[in-house]
């Protein structure tokens, strides 16, 4: 897949190049720049299919399970961490 | 001012697109995906870069792989049995919606592109409410579920978004701990999201 290749090659090339100071700041703007203009693509992507715009209700309803759900397993996963590592 | 910008200007952006679409712009073909790959590069760049981060890891041994090993195994869980309990989301839906960690920008974009504009959308607000949840009630989860709670809820946002509140809560020597997994997770998104839509297409 084309983006873990990208990011694979990010990966490598900051590691060889080892980032701090400046690069590093500026890195971190184009990151939110860029957030923001894909952000803007997918609010065009999305305003203009008509099944999200009908589906926005359930869209926040489901959504709203899934966060509840995937918070109670992180949740319990961090117990078992917690009981067989780190409470020493 | 980070909380709003972290927060609303996302918001505003994603705002301004559907605002434009239905003025009749219509969708960049192909725009989201290079803006994507540029994303996932700088990601890299930037974690890649990070000054010190093999010795980090290595002080913190294997223990470090727990927590976001944990993360993504409860996420799954919990997932699971989200889409078992509710016959309106599919497991398809409910894994890739969790998947993200709480990641929105990135993971909702990736299933966006995909050509799945509806669940990348839920993939949005799902995420961004992770965030502001982790963000809200990391306080509570720290007292009542161990120092782990807010990390284990920040997901991928616990390197940089919630990490002042896992400092704040848990303490600052959770705050390396809170810092690895997140980036550990930002990292897996795409993986994740990959190997989910191949196992469920």
């Amino acid at each position: 897949m084309t983006v873990i290749l990208f990011l694979v090659l990010g990966l490598l090339i900051g590691w060889k190049l080892k980032l701090a100071g400046t690069p590093r700041k500026i890195i971190h703007q184009a990151l939110t720049l860029s957030i923001w203009i894909l952000l803007f693509f997918m609010g065009l992507d999305i305003g203009s299919d008509k099944n999200v715009l009908q589906q926005w209700g359930r869209i926040g309803g489901k959504a709203a399970v899934i966060t509840f759900f995937s918070l109670l397993g992180s949740f319990a996963a961090g117990f078992i961490v917690w009981k067989k590592v780190m409470d020493r | 001012m980070n909380l709003i910008r972290e927060n609303l200007f996302p918001l505003l952006a994603f705002g301004a697109g559907i605002g434009a679409a239905r003025l009749g712009l219509a969708p960049v073909e192909r725009g989201g995906m290079i803006v994507l790959c540029f994303l996932v590069f700088l990601v890299g760049l930037s974690v890649g870069g990070t000054p010190g981060i093999l010795a980090l890891m290595k002080k913190m041994k294997g223990r470090i792989f727990l927590i976001p090993l944990g993360v993504i195994l409860g996420t799954a869980a919990g997932n699971i049995v989200a889409a078992l309990l509710f016959s309106g989301i599919s497991l398809r839906q409910a894994l890739l919606g969790g998947a993200g960690y709480g990641y929105y920008s990135l993971s909702a974009i990736l299933i966006t592109e995909q050509g799945e504009p509806v669940l990348g959308a839920m993939a949005l607000v799902s995420n961004m409410m992770r965030e502001l949840a982790t963000l809200a009630g990391a306080g509570l989860m720290a007292r009542f579920l161990t120092p782990l709670g807010p990390i284990m809820a920040g997901g991928a946002t616990s390197m940089d978004v919630t990490l002042p509140a896992v400092t704040r809560f848990s303490g600052a020597d959770y705050a390396p701990l809170s810092f690895v997994s997140g980036l550990l997770l930002s990292i897996a998104v795409p993986f994740m999201i990959a190997l989910i839509s191949m196992i469920l297409p």
